[in-house]
């Protein structure tokens, strides 16, 4: 499924700029959606969503237009939603809750259901857990149910907000397989601060500073906007202005820090870039590579 | 121009887990107040007379109804996500309200059929007339504000202000009439229409739902 | 001292965020227009030619319907503390080193001051009428100072205490609707309407018709029943101070146990 932005603004009361102008084009498979918290990334996902309008432009999902009452209908129709915070009903069990969304998502077989509520709390590893209530969950375990609703009816379209937030290491991994197990014609978009979970399940990346797309192609490209610029400096050198630090590490001999820098300073080791040294090389260009998108 | 949405999505409710689901999400607190008022005020006056018995059950019973009301059009917590779903917010919402509208006409004839009986009310038509009237008066401001505030408190202090005006203000300036009934009836449908509006509206309810 | 401070503290950012929220303001403004057209309408009141009588009655017709306005939106403010919508917030505030009753009382005071500006807005204006038409501008201004601090103050405390309280025992739209029928069971309710044993013109009720009756010239069926008893004596001053006390410390009363409530179920 393609989704075509043209020109996406959104302004909100007292003029207060979330999105401008924000041209893109996503095709089937997973897209990571970057950008530091103010940048526009729940508005876009909630426009998108067809919770909010935009102010100006255009969006198409599946060739459906989300300017239309019908458009935004017919896109809920294969919608599979995760909202940033999202507040279970604390009454209903995590199979109770699950299997009022499915109701809800037009799935009305009631074996269906129960065999997409059974697969999906396994999917999510709280099978052992269907019959407890959603109120006695860990925030881990909410987060866990939330993701496993958002798959509900198999949807052709999947947004996650911050999906791994508050997930542990291993759910974490679990949730990675669990989309890239997808497959298909599925275009999923996944926003996150968790730049891990974008380098290892997203071949395509977006990042949006200050409501404006700064960058949109693929994610080694993202890497490659830090390729010869990342090294590894002992932290007693003196970094220049316009070094970035990345992390530090502390060894037995010293801390060590990782840098991106396009004058490294004496002593500093060039290493390969991950994304998130891409991410920073891309914010210290002021958003500007080779790949951005229009 | 939009494409045809594909078939086999389309939701046909299987209505009767639905409404198990609804009649939980419309809350058994709510659902509770209102019976539990019910039977507290038949309790009370079938023990102790009052020739106010038919006036008094017309009058407490919409106002624990528009309160139950406030509290299912106002307490939806996973708001977002219901945006996002294709069964649209505003018909899961009158699901739920027909649930409690459905319990409120059953406890009320429940209650004016038991003080009829027993000799309490006289014209049980009347009576279920004025209550109607006054829950649908209420059941709109409810709604109304619910949909402008995003949360259940405000509206419960609207309806027990509009609650008062009816008492105080219609029903006095329209002594002795049906007129007091049926201006009652019209404003809580005419705010129904015009909530509802602003229920088709999901950026509205987000904004009120954060404010 | 520290307490003090995060009593404060409480009260200023409670309040700050009433006043931004729509909730309150939703709640007050239709309540406060109500008892100003009854108010205006009605002999009893608007009719009245004693400037000082006037703002007494002005005062509890606002306290009649303001007071349980305010203690239904305001409702939920305890049970907040413990189930706060708002993930982890419940915690970071418990984590706080200050009193939780403290912390408890500012929840409330807060948003009260802000709901009550309204009220207290009318009523200044109903000062300003009084003192224009005839009143002397001194009696007129403390008479609404007495009015603000004996009736309207202490009828919306424990409106909106017994409401919190009550959210820790029972469903919140329960409490709603009980707070409802306590308060005028407790201020209006006419035996004649419903022969149960009342609070109505006792030195209990938190209407106010003491400090009306004995400081602003209100009539004294206002006060006490006939024939007088125990508990509804004739309004003399200590009468009315001691049913301003009454009311008060039922208030206190209705904190200090949603807070033994609320350690109970913490």
């Amino acid at each position: 499924m393609q989704i075509t932005i043209e020109g996406l603004g959104k302004t909100y009361g007292k003029g207060r700029r979330a999105l401008d102008g924000v041209d893109l084009r996503l095709d089937s498979g997973m897209t990571g959606l970057l950008g530091a918290n103010g940048a526009g990334k729940t508005t876009l996902m909630r426009i998108l969503a067809g919770v909010l309008r935009p102010t100006a432009g255009r969006v198409l999902v599946g060739g459906h237009d989300l300017a239309t009452s019908a458009g935004r209908i017919a896109v809920k129709r294969m919608l599979g939603y995760l909202p940033q915070e999202l507040a279970v009903y604390p009454d209903l069990t995590a199979a109770e809750f699950l299997d009022y969304i499915a109701l809800l998502k037009g799935i009305d077989d009631r074996q269906a259901r129960r065999r997409q509520v059974e697969h999906l709390l396994g999917q999510v590893g709280l099978a052992d857990d269907a019959n407890r209530r959603a109120g006695t969950f860990s925030a881990g375990m909410r987060r866990r149910l939330g993701i496993a609703q958002t798959l509900l009816g198999d949807p052709r379209l999947i947004i996650v907000d911050e999906p791994t937030a508050g997930l542990d290491p291993q759910e974490r991994m679990r949730f990675r397989a669990l989309l890239a197990g997808l497959g298909g014609d599925r275009t999923v978009i996944l926003s996150t601060h968790i730049l891990d979970d974008v380098a290892q399940s997203c071949p395509r990346v977006a990042v949006l500073t200050a409501g404006r797309l700064v960058f949109a192609g693929t994610t080694e490209g993202l890497v490659g906007a830090a390729a010869g610029r990342t090294f590894v400096v002992d932290s007693r050198v003196p970094l220049g202005r316009d070094d970035v630090l990345v992390n530090a590490t502390a060894f037995a001999d010293g801390t060590r820090v990782r840098i991106v820098s396009t004058g490294p300073p004496p002593g500093a080791r060039p290493v390969p870039p991950t994304l998130e040294d891409g991410y920073v090389a891309l914010l210290q260009d002021g958003g500007v590579t080779a790949e951005v998108a229009r | 121009m939009n494409l045809p949405v594909p078939l086999g999505y389309l939701p046909h409710m299987d209505l009767g887990s639905m409404a198990g689901h609804e009649m939980r999400r419309c809350g058994m607190p709510a659902l509770a107040v209102l019976t539990g008022t019910a039977v507290a005020l038949g309790v009370v006056l079938v023990v102790l007379p009052s020739s106010w018995a038919g006036w008094l059950v017309a009058s407490a019973l919409p106002l624990a109804f528009g309160m139950a009301a406030a509290m299912v059009a106002g307490g939806e917590d996973a708001l977002e996500l219901h945006l996002t779903l294709p069964t649209p917010y505003p018909r899961t919402l009158r699901r739920r309200l027909a649930v409690l509208v459905g319990v409120a006409a059953v406890v009320l004839a429940a209650v004016v059929g038991v003080l009829s009986a027993s000799g309490r009310v006289h014209d049980p038509v009347q009576v279920l007339v004025d209550a109607g009237s006054v829950a649908i008066l209420l059941l709109g401001t409810a709604v109304y504000a619910a949909v402008g505030s995003g949360s259940p408190g405000a509206p419960s202090a609207v309806v027990l202000t509009a609650w008062l005006a009816k008492l105080l203000v219609l029903d006095g300036a329209l002594r002795g009439s049906g007129t007091a009934a049926v201006v009652a009836a019209g404003a809580g449908l005419a705010l129904l229409l015009v909530a509802g509006r602003r229920l088709e509206d999901s950026e509205h309810l987000m904004r009120a739902a954060v404010a | 001292m520290a307490g003090m401070t995060a009593l404060a503290g409480t009260v200023v950012h409670e309040a700050r965020m009433a006043q931004r929220g729509r909730v309150l303001w939703l709640a007050m403004v239709p309540a406060v227009l109500l008892s100003f057209v009854l108010g205006l309408g009605s002999p009893v009141v608007g009719g009245l030619t004693d400037p000082v009588a006037r703002i007494g009655a002005w005062a509890m017709l606002l306290t009649t319907f303001c007071a349980p306005a305010l203690a239904v939106a305001l409702a939920d403010r305890f049970s907040r503390l413990l189930h706060s919508r708002r993930p982890g917030l419940a915690e970071l505030l418990e984590s706080t080193p200050g009193s939780g009753t403290l912390r408890m009382i500012g929840t409330l005071a807060g948003p009260l001051a802000v709901g009550l500006s309204p009220v207290a807005v009318v009523l200044a204006a109903v000062c300003v009428a009084a003192a224009v038409t005839g009143g002397a501008a001194g009696p007129v201004l403390g008479a609404g100072l007495v009015a603000l601090g004996t009736i309207v103050v202490p009828g919306a405390l424990v409106a909106t205490t017994i409401a919190a309280l009550l959210t820790l025992l029972v469903p919140v739209a329960a409490a709603r609707v009980v707070v409802v029928a306590l308060w005028f069971w407790s201020t209006h309710l006419n035996t004649e309407l419903l022969a149960v044993p009342t609070l109505a013109r006792t030195l209990f009720s938190p209407l106010g018709g003491y400090p009306a009756a004995a400081w602003l010239h209100a009539s004294p069926s206002w006060a006490s029943g006939s024939p007088p008893g125990i508990l509804s004596p004739p309004p003399t001053t200590p009468a009315a101070l001691l049913s301003v006390a009454l009311v008060l410390g039922a208030a206190a009363a209705f904190v200090a146990t949603a807070r033994a409530v609320a350690g109970l179920r913490a």
